[in-house]
């Protein structure tokens, strides 16, 4: 009598293989680019583009400075087209230069006074966080709080565990890969995560 | 069987952030499922995570400039213009045979500096075999020192001149650039 495949196993298998299918396209594109072919570079820039402004945004807080960020991250892919080999995921790859330039910027921004990107952040989110159905002022204004408070205490987080956190959180990412991008091992990055989100828990318990 | 309490087994502390990001094989979710029964811990952490996930939803994606991509094809185009000629050939000079790797500077540093220290080293040998031009001559107090030949010969030449310039050639003469008054 054949066995019932369970659902969850199927649809697994199908998540992981289009996974593997992704991976695979990415590495060829960048052969591709190696290879002098422009048109594969505007595809992965078309692919990657937002997660990585999303993330860097979330790392240093600052729309702009998160856009010149990713600026020099897709440049670098660009000048190290003729020595890619396909050993590690691209994805890794990629984030380990957004991740290595976020940590920069925001090592030479430390000492700056009058740190803005909260002021930014918060007229963003007023501009972000209107859905179609508008709520009301006191709906808006309980949500601009709220909003400040997730992201001070991000940024109150040491960097290490912030860039895990927002891989963790908001692109998706397997520890593994994590690990990759960090340069550590795998129980470190769920070390590091369970201390943040510790943390995390600590500051915003009042939301909950 | 039961599950591990996942908190008291701090080698499996993912188990309780895989299952509030909804990550959790579909097997070990039903296994917490049975555990929580039991264990209000879980039950707390699991709840305040799960808060926790819900409030960093609220920090939603920023637009992105639309000018984006423009700008960074405008740099890419103006460092290739600025590579200009050497940089395309630089690009497609051969790498190392056998090897699709990158040309490094790391390995070259120490030779270059080999070189250099070679070159100086080459620079700055003086054979000890060769005699200078300096003779050893002592002092009225019997020190040597070290005279220059051609010093010595300009300084006989200077004094053939004076002897041929004072009167007579008399040996007695003071000096021609010191005219005794009495023959003026």
């Amino acid at each position: 009598m054949p066995r019932e495949v369970p659902q969850h196993f199927t649809s697994e298998r199908v998540h992981n293989d289009m996974a593997a299918v992704a991976v695979e396209f990415d590495a060829e594109l960048m052969l591709r680019v190696r290879d002098g072919d422009a048109e594969s570079f505007v595809l992965l820039l078309e692919r990657h583009r937002g997660p990585v402004i999303h993330f860097l945004h979330r790392m240093v807080q600052n729309q702009g400075v998160a856009e010149e960020l990713a600026q020099e991250v897709f440049l670098r892919v660009y000048r190290s087209r003729g020595s890619y080999e396909p050993t590690a995921k691209f994805t890794t790859w990629l984030f380990r230069i957004a991740t290595h330039l976020a940590l920069n910027s925001l090592r030479d921004r430390r000492g700056e006074k009058g740190h803005e990107s909260l002021d930014d952040g918060q007229q963003e989110g007023v501009r972000l966080q209107v859905p179609d159905r508008q709520p009301s002022i006191e709906q808006q204004m309980l949500r601009e709080v709220r909003l400040g408070e997730v992201r001070q205490a991000i940024a109150a987080l040491p960097d290490k565990q912030r860039a895990a956190v927002l891989m963790h959180k908001y692109q998706d990412m397997e520890y593994s890969q994590i690990a990759g991008v960090l340069c550590c091992s795998e129980s470190a990055v769920k070390s590091l995560l369970f201390r943040a989100y510790e943390t995390l828990r600590a500051r915003l318990a009042h939301m909950a | 069987m039961g599950m591990q309490c996942p908190i008291q087994a701090r080698e499996h502390p993912e188990v309780l952030l895989n299952y509030c990001a909804g990550k959790l094989h579909p097997e070990t979710t039903s296994l917490l499922h049975e555990h929580m029964q039991s264990c209000p811990e879980c039950r707390r952490f699991v709840k305040a995570q799960t808060a926790l996930w819900n409030a960093l939803d609220a920090w939603q994606d920023a637009p992105i400039s639309p000018a984006f991509d423009r700008r960074l094809y405008s740099r890419i185009a103006g460092r290739e213009a600025q590579k200009g000629v050497f940089g395309r050939f630089w690009d497609r000079m051969p790498r190392a045979p056998f090897s699709s790797a990158p040309f490094r500077w790391q390995p070259a540093m120490p030779v270059a500096a080999a070189c250099l220290f070679l070159t100086a080293g080459v620079l700055l040998y003086v054979p000890a075999g060769i005699p200078t031009r300096e003779i050893p001559v002592e002092n009225s107090r019997g020190e040597s020192l070290a005279v220059d030949v051609e010093q010595v010969e300009r300084t006989l030449d200077d004094i053939e001149m004076l002897r041929q310039l004072s009167p007579a050639g008399q040996p007695g003469a003071k000096s021609a650039t010191a005219p005794d008054s009495r023959n003026l």
